[in-house]
């Protein structure tokens, strides 16, 4: 039995998000008039920034209280039953 | 600033831009190269072990999908037809995603077999196999060499590379992660993808639909614009390019929704591959149900943009009201999308939406080159040129596989970009591939009286009279089609599609009545009727949501709801 850990993949879309989002914030604050006049002087970065942040950070989270436990010897045991059945049918499939 | 923009698409990027564009690839390479470390036997490479849970897998089955085609490809069917797009998710995607769910991933799963033609194989013998296996690795080079060229026109408008330049590195990418990491990278990136598609093309639609007004505001612009009728998708007449609602309609529900969809999604293994990932049946069963509730909103992010794009962008809307195919600076309606978020995203948001939009049009053919590796080294060179090789021999052999599939899609990628759209000429090519496949399926799985001589020839008669039908239309194959029959557009596509699957049925019924049938005992869990109840059933469930059937119903009314909302 071990944890996925580092890998879980909530851990990497939690940490991405969490990037772009303080990214995004960082360059909100240099967001110039011109661009924010385009959407109607919504500051649109920063709104994005806030929300990736957050969801970023609940991903982490999530992983942090909920580890998946990976059960290596299932995993194993799957992993021979699909090569049996694989090696029986390459072997003497019977509906050839 | 416009002004000295050489393309009319041509992006305003800045260095902020840039590194968030650095950031996602460093990940993906990142993730390719830590699950290398972990790839052990073959099947980790090619089934990820089979320990993934249900609601990534969910995300991965409908993110195979979500790449350029689909991308541009609706939001320009939502900017040109409007509303009646929506067919292609509520009911051209959903209820064959929930019939896969609950019918057809039983049969998969339990047979424990790697992919569709392998099926074909125990069910049907080697011949149906080998005609199976052979027109799918065709179709995933064809379908490859479409999401690569989409994405080499979209890094030549957004940052001026040349369009082989362009071409040849994305390729490079795609190689890279693919050999790299192998089938668990490639899920982990299009599960990535996803979260960035939703984070730049949501806010995009929210800032869309702001600005015109909200719904109210978008109707009023297209009733302004004379396009009012488009905000209802029924019955979808400039859609399917025929006259008559009626037969519309039909075009719609059987065309589409049955033939066309139910062949694409219940036996094309890019997508059935995804759910085989999964760590039990129960999980391997939901996939494609849990996937189907982001799937009904998907269209919301890319044809409704679509939509707002040819109100909101001038050189769109005067193109529309003009009826012309091409505006001011050579745009397209498949340049809608890019358009809008060229005129609203600011700088750093610009960034997430470019990284997005290349993720998933990578993963999009990432998912066919993995699929046509599976083939390729199981169905056609393990079971036909050398049988007894060790595992590590067919995992080096795909590799290659993966290398060939790429050279080859640079190649294919020419050949679709002679092709005027992209939407038909992919409709064109399921019917070809998809629904034979479709209809020798569902008679073999239900008829356990069908024969291994009538699952071959119901294929290959299914393929032949969808070619017919694509050359005698009057766009289906470009040039080569020569206009005896009165279909165009998507139209020509669903009638090629509905005459595959028809005579497909009526040669395998034929063929059958005269050839012995298979022995029972040996069909036992691939015929429906000859499968144990067990096998069938749902073990874990012990709330709504973890039972197959009950998630499905739930996604089957949320649906339905939809359809009569937007009618």
């Amino acid at each position: 039995m071990k944890k996925a850990g580092l890998f879980d993949i909530r851990n990497i879309i939690g940490l991405l998000l969490l990037v772009y989002g303080v990214i995004l914030l960082i360059v909100s604050f240099s967001t110039s008039a011109a661009e924010k006049a385009r959407a109607d002087g919504i500051n649109a970065n920063l709104w994005v920034g806030l929300v990736l942040t957050v969801v970023g950070l609940l991903m982490i989270l999530w992983a942090l209280t909920r580890p998946i436990v990976v059960d290596e010897e299932a995993l194993e045991a799957d992993k021979r039953a699909v090569e049996e059945a694989a090696g029986r049918r390459t072997h003497d499939d019977p509906s050839v | 600033m416009e002004v000295l923009a050489s393309s009319p698409l041509r992006l305003s990027t800045t260095w902020v831009d840039y590194l968030l564009i650095a950031i996602y690839f460093v990940t993906v390479l990142g993730i390719g190269m830590a699950a290398r470390a972990q790839v052990s036997s073959s099947i980790d490479f090619f089934l990820s072990g089979r320990s993934l849970p249900a609601w990534i897998t969910g995300l991965a089955f409908i993110s195979a999908n979500l790449g350029a085609v689909e991308i541009m490809g609706m939001s320009a069917n939502g900017a040109q037809f409007g509303m009646s797009t929506f067919h292609y998710y509520w009911i051209g995607a959903i209820p064959a995603m929930l019939f896969l769910g609950v019918v057809m991933m039983p049969f998969y799963y339990g047979s424990r077999v790697r992919s569709v033609p392998e099926f074909m194989l125990r069910r049907f013998g080697p011949t149906a196999h080998l005609v199976n296996s052979i027109s799918f690795a065709v179709a995933q080079i064809l379908i490859a060499g479409v999401n690569l060229y989409l994405l080499a026109t979209i890094v030549n408008s957004l940052l001026g590379w040349n369009i082989w330049l362009s071409t040849v590195v994305a390729a490079i990418i795609v190689l890279s992660y693919i050999t790299l990491g192998g089938l668990s990278a490639a899920i982990y990136n299009e599960v990535l993808q996803f979260f960035v598609i939703v984070a730049a093309l949501l806010p995009l639609t929210i800032l869309a639909l702001n600005k015109i007004g909200g719904w109210n505001g978008l109707t009023d612009a297209m009733d302004k614009a004379g396009s009012g009728d488009q905000v209802r998708s029924w019955p979808g007449t400039d859609l399917t390019g025929f006259s008559s609602s009626v037969w519309s309609v039909v075009g719609i529900v059987f065309g589409l929704g049955f033939v066309l969809s139910f062949g694409y999604w219940t036996t094309n293994f890019v997508e059935v591959q995804r759910a085989m990932a999964s760590k039990d049946m129960n999980s391997a069963r939901r996939a494609p149900i849990i996937g189907s509730f982001p799937k009904m909103f998907i269209p919301f992010i890319i044809i409704l943009p679509g939509m707002l794009a040819a109100v909101l962008v001038t050189s769109l809307s005067d193109m529309k009201s003009k009826g012309a195919e091409t505006g001011a600076g050579g745009i397209t309606y498949n340049d809608s999308l890019l358009l809008l978020i060229r005129q609203l995203l600011p700088n750093g948001l610009l960034g997430v939406a470019i990284a997005g939009l290349l993720a998933a049009f990578m993963a999009g053919m990432a998912a066919n080159i993995s699929a046509f590796n599976t083939v390729t080294s199981y169905d056609l060179w393990q079971t036909y040129v050398q049988k007894d090789k060790p595992d590590h021999f067919y995992t080096t052999f795909g590799r290659w596989a993966t290398v060939v599939a790429t050279v080859l899609a640079i190649g294919t990628s020419y050949f679709a970009s002679q092709y005027p759209n992209m939407m038909i000429y992919l409709q064109t090519l399921f019917g070809f591939f998809n629904a034979p496949l479709f209809a020798t399926f569902i008679l073999g799985m239900f008829w356990k009286r069908m024969t291994s001589a009538a699952g071959w020839t119901g294929l290959v008669a299914g393929t032949v009279s969808a070619v017919v039908v694509a050359v005698l239309s009057e766009d289906a194959l470009g040039s080569a089609s020569v206009g005896v029959l009165p279909v165009s557009g998507q139209g020509a596509a669903f009638v090629a599609a509905g005459a595959a699957f028809v005579v497909d049925i009526v040669v395998s019924m034929v063929v059958t009545a005269g050839t012995k049938p298979k022995e029972e005992s040996k069909l036992r869990g691939l015929v429906y009727s000859l499968t144990p109840r067990d096998d069938l059933a749902d073990d874990h469930a012990d709330h709504w949501w973890l039972s197959p059937v009950k998630l499905a119903g739930v996604s089957l009314v949320m649906v339905t709801i939809l359809n009569v909302i937007f009618h």
